[in-house]
């Protein structure tokens, strides 16, 4: 019985990490995983991945989700911490705004432009009529995902809202 | 490590065992070595070494591959252990793997259990208590299990004795139901926390909202600097494992302790079979030990042992150390061993908001919270329901950034968060009546991975819970009403017992032979030569977090046992 490899990789219940254990021979070159991405994601649809994250947190003057590269700590994370029905979720999410996009633009999410990439998602964001469920339904879910890696990233951590390995004793109440 | 099962017998006789290296053990096996007794500890799970065996302690947040969160592989594969709080990416390893250690729900039980050298003293909230005779009165008053052999009076000192050397931060607070012990500076409350505090005192006669009385070093005396410890840093993450030293543990106080006297032996990866009951002596001999890696059986040689693999796991040893002269168990001529098994209610928690202190923040981590000691039932009998609870009390505020949009907005906002409201929380730890049908045995058929039975657990709520539950939510409602909280959420969680992680009994102390397993030193009346100071020599719960009490039970029972064999009493 020939099998497709994803499900091979599936059934051996993988995840990121052990992926790399797997002989060569296993992976076909279109079905690669990214070193990093981890949810089976191709290399397009983790670019993909990579411009949503931009899209909820881009960079301005400070970095942006891609410069955090937030899109691998979404892969692993949905991979390795979501339940089967989270992952669909996701997986049908992914492919709802791509769908959208191609429909509405004619071209893929990753070709459009900032401009086009907030009008979209400013209409699943609103629900508005003719949106597919699976993308509104989608919306949190990747917007949660984008700010958790945002907020827990070095850069946040270290620059911007420093958290301190030893902080020495709290004060219970002080001044504003 | 040597091959210690051809050692000669000479080789694997010691002058005391003690089975099992976790907060109660190693307060035995210190107490026993600085006598100058060549000590024996079995530990069943592998060694963790202070500092250098804490592979996390030193992680910073975006170094956790989940940031903290389980894998959906580890939570399918620990149904039970993955309910406990503190077993997150940080800490998992100090914990067991389900899978390895099975063990039969006759009623739901999650029994949450960390089997290393150091056990569960590396992952405990550190919150110590005294008992009063409030407690200790507790079941001659009320009428339920037997009459505890001691009063305050008889533990106080030993108490005194296990707090200045772990090192205890709490606040002189001056009350009968909660006494005072030996205490470093307590740790500050929050603006909040002392506001409920005050309302509190206004509003009642007999409650109090305190600084919680915590195992942190806040002051280092000679001592703990003796000890190799060193002020807490208030890191927070004392799952991990301290590299300050700064919370008492096993690992960081009292093995190093009791390895520098010289008269330590450390054996890991020693799984208890059984004790070796002498017929012919009419005492223990010593400890049949399965290798945990090579399933080798070894046996070890004692005149003195102290049995402390935690409460119900004493209680497997126990039971499964059958002889002639005890065919139901070690010391178990009335039956009752392994019965009047009890545990902490937790199932409560109340939540609420408060609008005022908005000039006024926290800053830093606290490993610690305020508490609530019992106050119904105290001085008399008052309410539909025997005995009470204490609680945990915290307040803190947090900042929040509004989510709703997304793009630079939302940046700017998860950039520059505003400070909320002052947000209060408390959670309920009820004390529960030990009842002969709250029980564990041994399972006649099911064996775990090392041909020792599984342990079969009895252990359910009951009535007096269902009460006290609802009295806990009803009377939190109205302090929290009372002080101006807002937006109040309480909860009953319904979960099975054993998230407290407080489960006790079952080789319980009593004056009576025919009705208790040990007497007042913790000793089996019924074999002179062991004890038992873990949790499962306690008579009844009380209210207060157990562990402080277990480690004055070992010091005093030490002493006791020492003082015995000097006379040859043993």
């Amino acid at each position: 019985m020939t099998i497709s490899r994803r499900t091979l990789i599936k059934q051996l219940m993988l995840g990121a990490g052990a992926a790399a254990l797997l002989p060569s021979c296993v992976f076909d070159k279109k079905e690669k995983t990214v070193e990093g991405a981890g949810f089976l994601l191709s290399e397009d649809q983790n670019k993909l991945l990579a411009e949503i994250a931009e899209t909820i947190i881009p960079k301005t003057s400070t970095p942006g989700a891609k410069d955090l590269k937030v899109e691998e700590f979404i892969g692993v994370m949905v991979t390795d911490c979501f339940d089967k029905e989270t992952q669909d979720k996701f997986s049908k999410g992914m492919t709802a705004v791509s769908d959208l996009s191609e429909k509405r633009f004619n071209k893929s999410f990753i070709q459009i432009t900032p401009e086009q990439r907030t009008e979209l998602f400013s209409d699943i964001a609103s629900k508005k009529e003719g949106i597919p469920v699976e993308a509104i339904d989608f919306f949190p879910l990747i917007k949660g995902l984008t700010i958790r890696g945002y907020m827990a990233s070095e850069y946040i951590l270290t620059e911007v809202k420093p958290w301190l390995l030893v902080p020495g004793p709290a004060k219970g109440c002080i001044a504003v | 490590m040597a091959n210690l099962n051809i050692d000669s017998k000479e080789q694997r006789t010691f002058d005391a065992i003690v089975i099992g290296s976790g907060i109660s053990g190693g307060w035995s096996a210190k107490e026993l070595t600085e006598r100058g007794l060549k000590t024996l500890i079995l530990e069943r799970g592998r060694d963790v070494k202070h500092n250098i065996d804490y592979p996390t302690t030193n992680m910073m947040p975006w170094e956790f591959k989940h940031r903290g969160d389980l894998t959906d592989q580890e939570k399918k594969d620990n149904p039970v252990i993955s309910r406990c709080y503190a077993f997150r990416e940080d800490a998992k390893h100090f914990f067991v793997k389900d899978k390895e250690h099975p063990y039969v729900q006759d009623k739901p039980f999650d029994w949450i259990r960390g089997y290393q050298v150091g056990g569960k003293s590396l992952l405990w909230a550190r919150q110590t208590q005294r008992w009063s005779d409030f407690d200790f009165e507790g079941p001659a008053r009320d009428g339920f299990a037997v009459d505890w052999p001691i009063r305050y009076k008889e533990i106080a000192p030993w108490y005194s004795h296990v707090e200045k050397f772990a090192g205890i931060s709490g606040n002189k607070d001056g009350l009968a139901e909660l006494p005072d012990g030996e205490f470093l500076p307590a740790m500050e409350m929050t603006c909040v926390e002392k506001y409920f505090s005050e309302e509190v005192k206004k509003n009642y006669k007999n409650r109090h909202v305190i600084i919680g009385r915590a195992a942190h070093i806040t002051d280092p005396q000679p001592i703990h600097i003796q000890q190799g410890r060193a002020q807490c840093q208030q890191r927070s993450l004392c799952q991990r494992g301290c590299p300050f030293g700064g919370y008492f543990s096993s690992n960081s106080s009292t093995l190093p302790w009791a390895a520098k006297t010289g008269n330590l032996t450390l054996r890991p990866f020693s799984v208890v079979h059984s004790i070796i009951y002498d017929e012919a002596k009419g005492k223990a001999s010593g400890v049949k030990v399965i290798d945990a890696n090579t399933k080798e059986e070894v046996e070890y040689y004692a005149p003195i042992i102290f049995i402390n693999a935690a409460a119900l796991n004493t209680n497997l040893i126990l039971l499964n150390s059958i002889s002639n002269r005890f065919p139901n168990g070690l010391g178990n001529d009335n039956g009752l061993l392994g019965k009047y098994v009890a545990f902490h209610n937790y199932r409560a928690r109340i939540s609420g908001e408060y609008d005022g202190f908005k000039d006024f923040k926290t800053e830093g981590r606290r490993p610690n919270g305020g508490y609530i000691p019992r106050f119904r039932n105290v001085q008399k009998q008052e309410t539909d329901f025997l005995r009470g609870y204490a609680a945990g009390f915290s307040a803190g505020r947090g900042s929040h950034s509004d989510t709703d949009g997304f793009g630079t907005t939302l940046k700017e906002n998860l950039l520059h968060p505003e400070l909320g409201s002052w947000y209060v929380g408390s959670h309920m730890m009820g004390e529960t009546i030990p009842k002969e049908t709250n029980f564990v045995a041994l399972d006649k058929t099911l064996k775990d991975e090392w041909g020792i039975p599984q342990l079969k657990i009895n252990v359910g709520y009951d009535d007096n819970d269902e009460k006290m539950t609802a009295d806990y939510i009803q009377q939190m409602t109205e302090m929290f009403e009372k002080a101006g909280f807002t937006n109040i959420q309480s909860n009953d969680s319904k979960a099975a017992p054993g998230l407290d992680i407080h489960e006790m009994g079952g080789v319980r102390m009593g004056n009576d032979p025919k009705t208790s397993l040990l007497n007042k030193w913790n000793q089996l009346h019924a074999c002179k030569n062991v004890f038992v100071t873990d949790g499962a020599s306690m008579t009844s719960t009380s209210t207060q977090n157990p562990s402080l009490t277990y480690m004055a039970f070992s010091a005093r029972a030490v002493d006791y046992a020492v003082s015995q064999s000097k006379k040859k009493e043993l």
